[in-house]
């Protein structure tokens, strides 16, 4: 027998088992204590994504679902939701929502951020202020700002009239140019915590030579945050508005509290229209198919903003 | 303690839990009962007596209660049948039997009714528990539609009540007050179903079909004109963005003169503050046609075991006897399905009921009698509901709202 240095020698003379079998073996161990969490993945995550396709290429209408297996495949969900109007401007509303709350909880995420970065007397107080919209459930949202939007009895009505800007009974949620606004507010003042924290992490991350060594050169306050700040917070930035765009596209409580997609479809996301085609019309395969595709459109902006947060070097 | 003592403690204790287990084994049936209503008011206290004096009554049969809120509750049944764990007694707004009877999920009821109360001295509104020839519910609760109005609000603008519709209509502008905060009409005007519900009053009480033979009809002069009138009446007098809750609430809190409901929601102005409850009367609507039907029926599940439905059908027959039916009425202020049987004893105590009770010949569904429509009644109201609230929420003309929402109509639910 062949003795390598790695192979000890017992006192009996024998050769221990090599370090290449104790290596299987710890790897072994640890695929062993992964397992439940693989169980999990795959009876949480996988099976019921693997069921939601099956579904959307079930053709034929039934509530049964336990014999849902029987129907045929085809693409009839798909050409369905695709030639459906009502299909399309959810779309269309999906992406205004998205792109109103990300814009207006992006600019108050910044502004916070840069404010809590800042020394001041009680920080601590105004930071635990700042957070507290995501503490509040999104249905209690929706609630309070439903009645701050009431053409009767809202306060955003009150103030106006008190500032003598507008004497009207404006209904901002049963107006179609402006009840989308009336859930983007809401949805943004929730929203805008995640971004304020994650800005603020990498704002404390920034060197303070950088800013004294720029302004020692005699730059202005734009051109510290256009060429010090935002290349420090961009990756970050990107992150926290990619999240928050992952859950506002999904998020239903809001809207579903407040308008309930009204009026007339006009704050109707993708997300209540699956919703009403599953369990308002009991159309199954056609919710599935609109969840799938939704979820690949999803799936493929995710791909492309982590792809280029990857290549952001600051 | 001695053996001799300790043994006989011991035989005592087994002599207990054998005769617990004996008077478990004679529980020969225990079913599920949905409702919403298990804690509402005046209702949810008719389930609980009533289900506890059965019980008495039947010792082999335990009723237990699924309470499931009523925004969900449709939603919820349906997934529940769709997945095969169905309750075995199902409480159900009827507008909504469509949808479970057209999947077979409701049992026939036929052999059962013959003989009993509910064959001979029902509402005649029973007749609307048939589906494809078979009767699969029995009627809790019908009637029609009632005016609820301030009497107060009514005289201090000097204004009689209403003999007609036009007359209805009229006399909205002149009691709304908005200086005051006061409504003339409370309505629903936000994202909510029951828009859908006052579509379909609006043209009935317009004189207008949806439906004449195999057409459409939302597009005649008349159908249009009733839209641009409900349009007007409620942008003009009518708390916009209201749901039903906060409309009713509107009319309880003494804000509104004048609300069109279910004469059930009566027992809710219990709630109102002293100074405004007296002046909260009811009547039955003085228009061409009483709008109403089958309100909330009983379904046995076709799924049950026939040892269930046997159980389920006792309960039922138990809830249909004279006393029970008085006792609903007294309780939930609201028309009892057997007929005749509101004493003045019954009015003694709640006045209300003298209206109530007052059957009308001429109550028609304010759904159509189309299966087609009535098994999948969600898509049908929704594309109701989107009409009325582009007729509220924008300036678009009401023929064009019309033209489209009849196109929706005559492609999700074609009559040819």
């Amino acid at each position: 027998m062949a003795y390598s240095e790695a192979t000890p020698i017992t006192a009996a003379g024998q050769a221990r088992k090599p370090v290449l079998r104790r290596a299987a073996r710890t790897q072994f161990f640890a695929l062993v204590l992964m397992l439940p969490a693989f169980i999990v993945i795959i009876a949480f995550l996988a099976y019921p994504l693997l069921k939601v396709v099956d579904l959307s290429f079930r053709v034929g209408s039934t509530m049964n679902f336990l014999a849902i297996s029987e129907q045929p495949y085809g693409l009839d969900n798909y050409v369905r939701a695709l030639t459906s109007r009502d299909f399309w401007s959810s779309v269309k509303v999906s992406g205004l929502y998205l792109a109103g709350s990300l814009t207006v909880s992006f600019a108050i995420g910044l502004w916070s951020a840069l404010l809590l970065n800042n020394r001041m007397p009680a920080r601590r107080w105004v930071r635990t202020i700042i957070l507290l919209p995501w503490a509040v459930p999104g249905v209690v949202a929706a609630i309070i700002f439903t009645w701050m939007f009431d053409g009767s009895y809202g306060f955003i009505n009150a103030v106006l009239r008190a500032a003598h800007i507008s004497e009207a009974d404006t209904a901002w949620l049963m107006d179609g140019s402006t009840a989308l606004w009336g859930v983007i507010m809401p949805t943004a003042w929730k929203a805008y915590p995640l971004i304020t924290l994650t800005i603020l992490a990498a704002l404390q991350t920034i060197p303070e030579d950088l800013y004294e060594a720029a302004s020692i050169d005699g730059a202005n306050r734009f051109q510290l945050f256009r060429y010090i700040t935002w290349p420090g917070i961009i990756s970050a930035t990107l992150v926290s508005l990619l999240i928050s765009a992952l859950w506002i596209s999904m998020d239903v409580d809001i809207i579903f509290g407040s308008t309930g997609g009204g009026p007339a479809d006009a704050t109707a996301t993708l997300p209540l229209f699956i919703y009403d085609e599953a369990f308002q019309y009991f159309r199954m395969g056609v919710a599935s198919a609109s969840g799938v595709m939704m979820m690949l459109a999803v799936a493929a902006i995710s791909g492309l903003t982590l792809t280029y947060v990857d290549r952001q070097k600051f | 303690m001695n053996v001799r003592g300790g043994g006989l403690l011991l035989g005592l204790a087994f002599a207990l839990i054998g005769s617990t287990s004996l008077a478990g084994a004679a529980r020969a049936e225990t079913i599920e009962m949905s409702t919403w209503q298990a804690e509402e008011g005046g209702f949810g206290v008719f389930w609980k007596e009533s289900i506890a004096a059965f019980e008495q009554a039947h010792p082999d049969i335990d009723i237990n209660v699924v309470q499931i809120p009523y925004g969900e509750y449709i939603n919820q049944l349906t997934i529940r049948f769709a997945s095969g764990r169905a309750p075995q007694l199902i409480e159900l707004p009827s507008e909504f039997m469509g949808i479970f009877a057209s999947q077979n999920w409701f049992a026939p009821l036929d052999e059962r009714l013959a003989g009993t109360p509910i064959d001979s001295e029902w509402a005649a509104v029973q007749s609307e528990m048939k589906w494809d020839g078979k009767t699969v519910g029995s009627l809790v609760m019908g009637g029609a539609y009632v005016l609820f109005y301030n009497e107060a609000l009514l005289a201090e603008k000097g204004v009689k009540l209403p003999t007609s519709y036009e007359e209805f209509l009229a006399s909205i502008p002149k009691l709304t007050d908005r200086e005051k905060g006061i409504f003339g009409l409370s309505s629903v005007t936000a994202q909510h179903p029951t828009v859908a519900l006052d579509i379909m009053r609006t043209l009935h009480w317009s004189g207008v079909k949806l439906i004449d033979g195999n057409e459409y009809k939302l597009t005649s002069p008349e159908a249009v004109a009733a839209l641009q009138q409900y349009r007007d009446i409620r942008k003009a007098n009518s708390a916009l963005g209201a749901d039903s809750s906060m409309s009713r609430q509107l009319f309880i809190d003494g804000k509104s003169a004048f609300m069109i409901d279910g004469p059930w929601v009566y027992s809710s102005v219990g709630e109102a503050a002293p100074e405004v409850r007296d002046n909260l009367k009811i009547m039955q609507t003085p228009f061409r046609v009483a709008v109403g039907g089958a309100v909330n029926s009983m379904h046995i599940a076709s799924t049950a075991t026939p040892e269930q439905q046997d159980a389920a059908w006792e309960y039922v027959k138990f809830i249909s006897t004279k006393e029970w039916q008085q006792r609903w009425a007294e309780l939930t202020v609201s028309p009892p399905a057997m007929q005749g049987i509101v004493t003045p004893d019954l009015i003694a105590k709640q006045p209300m009921l003298e209206e109530i009770s007052k059957a009308r010949a001429d109550v028609v569904s304010a759904w159509p009698d189309n299966q087609g429509i009535r098994s999948n009644l969600n898509e049908f109201r929704s594309i109701l509901t989107n009409a009325g609230l582009r007729l509220l929420s924008t300036e678009e003309p009401a023929e064009a709202i019309a033209q489209e929402t009849q196109a929706e109509l005559e492609r999700a639910f074609p009559l040819k």
